[in-house]
């Protein structure tokens, strides 16, 4: 009787009785001030100054890389000023907003999801509906399509987080799949749905507006990623992903932390997936299908998995590289005449059938992604002309 | 002071094996308690079933007045229960500092840190184990001894009451021996409770007013170091039945 009554404890109680013993142990501090009074030099030094970070990141090599060739995707586009371009961009930055989210889940926390698509698509679908079903302000829809998107993602992950390695992979899989035959049934009637192009608040018809309005939300997102995965939350996602056993005897509650970056993920991908409604002005149930799903993991590996940037240069990568592809077909076409008729029709096949190859190519000599290699050996290059 | 754990009547089987059978035992706050035992003896096994890695089959365990049976390993660590493994645990791809944060973002290490702040609290704890100028290393590229220190201040750094310290010394040249030596008796000198696994008898006997003796899952003597060397149970339990036995 008497164990029975103790365990039952509440968790507040619990709290004020470790609080209360904790106070008695405030020396401790004092201890290991005492201890390491001889080493408060090296420990300052030790420590990072946040205020410090971003003046030598700019400093570095690598970072005047990163936003030299962050300005040129912006740039570029602009001094173009051509529709079809714009698209390109526009799916890239909304895939690297995308694949910034897979890779925070994936890349930094470790929980490998193949059904990210489901949150895109749950995104993208809800914010539709705010649009047409209560007339909202897209910006509004947008915010309110995220929250959608984590609720339901919460909804999975309690039951998905329990699984571990392949087993969430597959059940995350199997969600989307449920999601992606769910949308076509014909009694949903909602296998394709066209955006409002007339409303008073949605009327873009210039690509410009959208490029600039997903360029300002994808530079959001991933600073916000970047923040988190810089930040003493994204320390424990990433323990949590080097070795859960070890976190959670450091006192971790793992599964809490799982779920937040389950959370902070979905939360992107709904963002993700309702920028890509606004680009299509359409959704449709191919937005929760496995290509999409994959998408992300090949943008990530192709840029390099658990650092984010990578997974933003993967997507850039990929968009600009299968336009460059399909343009050297349809340029071969016009030099060779003679090229089977499928050369000319089956272009953008073609393409893909390219890219997975040189995909392949990657993955067997880079296994941490082209990122990290292509940034230094640009830097050796870069030594060798200044004659260093 | 007290009793802070109280272990009653714990039994532990892997299928046919019974790694620990039937262990009883207290400890005192404050108190510094060796572990020893053969190979297989069941101490790494008790160490998890105290720790809430492994669940016990039967028995029941008391941590400081609170019946922690079926705590989970973070609501343990919660209740001031910190272990180090045997088979060094570090995350393999964060900084030796980030090691130690993740242990200072656990609820009692926030409370300690409150004040200084979880990156300097993290710092002096590496500091106190000297590891402090490797804070910036990922521990992929350190030796072994510091892995061990390493898993001494992650121990560290959720602010526990009572540490679980399993093999401590094990594969540590004889200076880096002398360094966790002293840690150890600092922090029982400091008030903490620490209950250590050892191979090694020689540094455990310096150290340790009280010992403990596994054998095959069973809890064969308690006492003095001097005691324990003279147990004629443990004397046998490490080499053997002597000749006399055999005659008779």
């Amino acid at each position: 009787m008497v164990e029975k009554e103790v365990s039952l404890v509440d968790e507040e109680l619990e709290d004020l009785v470790i609080e209360s013993r904790v106070q008695i142990k405030e020396p401790l501090v004092k201890f290991f001030h005492q201890i390491t009074s001889g080493t408060k030099k090296i420990i300052n030094y030790q420590i990072p100054s946040s205020g410090n970070n971003l003046k030598t990141w700019i400093k570095s090599f690598r970072g005047k890389v990163i936003s030299l060739s962050m300005l040129l995707v912006i740039i570029i586009p602009l001094l173009l000023n051509d529709g079809a371009y714009y698209s390109i961009f526009i799916a890239a930055m909304i895939y690297a907003i995308f694949a910034a989210s897979w890779d925070l889940l994936a890349g930094v926390t470790g929980q490998v999801s193949f059904g990210h698509s489901a949150f895109f698509g749950i995104g993208s679908y809800a914010f539709a509906y705010f649009l047409i079903a209560f007339q909202l302000h897209w910006l509004v829809a947008i915010l309110f399509s995220a929250i959608i998107t984590v609720v339901i993602g919460l909804i999975i992950a309690i039951p998905a987080l329990r699984l571990k390695g392949p087993y969430l992979a597959l059940g995350t899989m199997a969600f989307s799949l449920f999601l992606y035959y769910l949308f076509q049934f014909p009694e949903l009637d909602a296998e394709s749905i066209d955006l409002p192009l007339a409303f008073k608040i949605f009327r873009w018809t210039n690509p410009i507006q959208i490029f600039i309005i997903v360029l300002v939300f994808m530079i959001i997102s991933v600073l916000i990623i970047l923040i988190v995965y810089n930040s003493k939350l994204g320390t424990i996602f990433k323990g949590i992903r080097d070795d859960e056993t070890a976190t959670e005897a450091s006192g971790i509650n793992t599964t809490k932390y799982k779920l937040y970056s389950f959370m902070i993920s979905s939360f992107f991908a709904g963002i993700a997936g309702s920028l890509y409604a606004i680009h299509l002005t359409n959704v449709s149930f191919h937005n929760y299908s496995n290509l999409l799903s994959f998408y992300p993991v090949i943008f990530t590996l192709l840029g390099g998995i658990g650092s984010i940037s990578g997974a933003v240069m993967g997507a850039f990568t990929f968009a600009i590289l299968t336009r460059v592809i399909s343009e050297g077909m349809g340029f071969l076409s016009l030099i060779f005449p003679g090229l089977p008729p499928a050369f000319t029709t089956q272009i953008e096949t073609i393409s893909v059938f390219i890219f997975a190859i040189i995909l392949l190519l990657i993955i067997r000599f880079t296994e941490r992604g082209v990122m990290e290699p292509v940034i230094r050996h640009t830097k050796s290059l870069w030594d060798i002309l200044l004659g260093k | 002071m007290g009793t802070i754990l109280q272990i009653k009547n714990i039994t532990k089987r892997f299928g046919g094996l019974t790694a620990v059978n039937d262990v009883s035992f207290e400890i005192e706050r404050g108190a510094l308690v060796g572990l020893i035992g053969p190979n297989g003896a069941g101490k790494t096994t008790l160490f998890n079933l105290i720790a809430g890695s492994e669940k016990q089959n039967s028995g029941t365990i008391w941590f400081d007045g609170i019946n922690i049976s079926k705590f989970s390993v973070y609501k343990r660590v919660k209740q001031g229960i910190s272990r180090t493994f045997q088979i060094v645990r570090p995350l393999r791809r964060l900084s030796c500092l980030d090691n130690v944060i993740v242990g200072c973002m656990s609820p009692r290490g926030k409370i300690m840190s409150a004040d200084i702040g979880v990156s300097h609290l993290a710092s002096s704890i590496l500091g106190s184990v000297g590891l402090v100028d490797k804070a910036r290393i990922p521990p992929i590229v350190l030796p072994f001894g510091d892995l061990k220190k390493l898993e001494m201040a992650r121990a560290l750094a959720s602010n526990p009451e009572l540490l679980l310290l399993d093999e401590p010394f094990s594969g540590l040249a004889h200076e880096e021996q002398m360094i966790i030596f002293d840690l150890i008796k600092r922090l029982h000198e400091e008030g903490y409770t620490i209950i250590m696994v050892g191979h090694v008898l020689r540094e455990l006997m310096a150290l340790v007013p009280r010992v403990l003796v596994l054998h095959q899952g069973k809890l064969i003597a308690d006492g003095t170091p001097q005691e324990v060397v003279n147990n004629r149970i443990v004397y046998e339990a490490y080499l053997g039945r002597g000749t006399e036995d055999e005659n008779t």
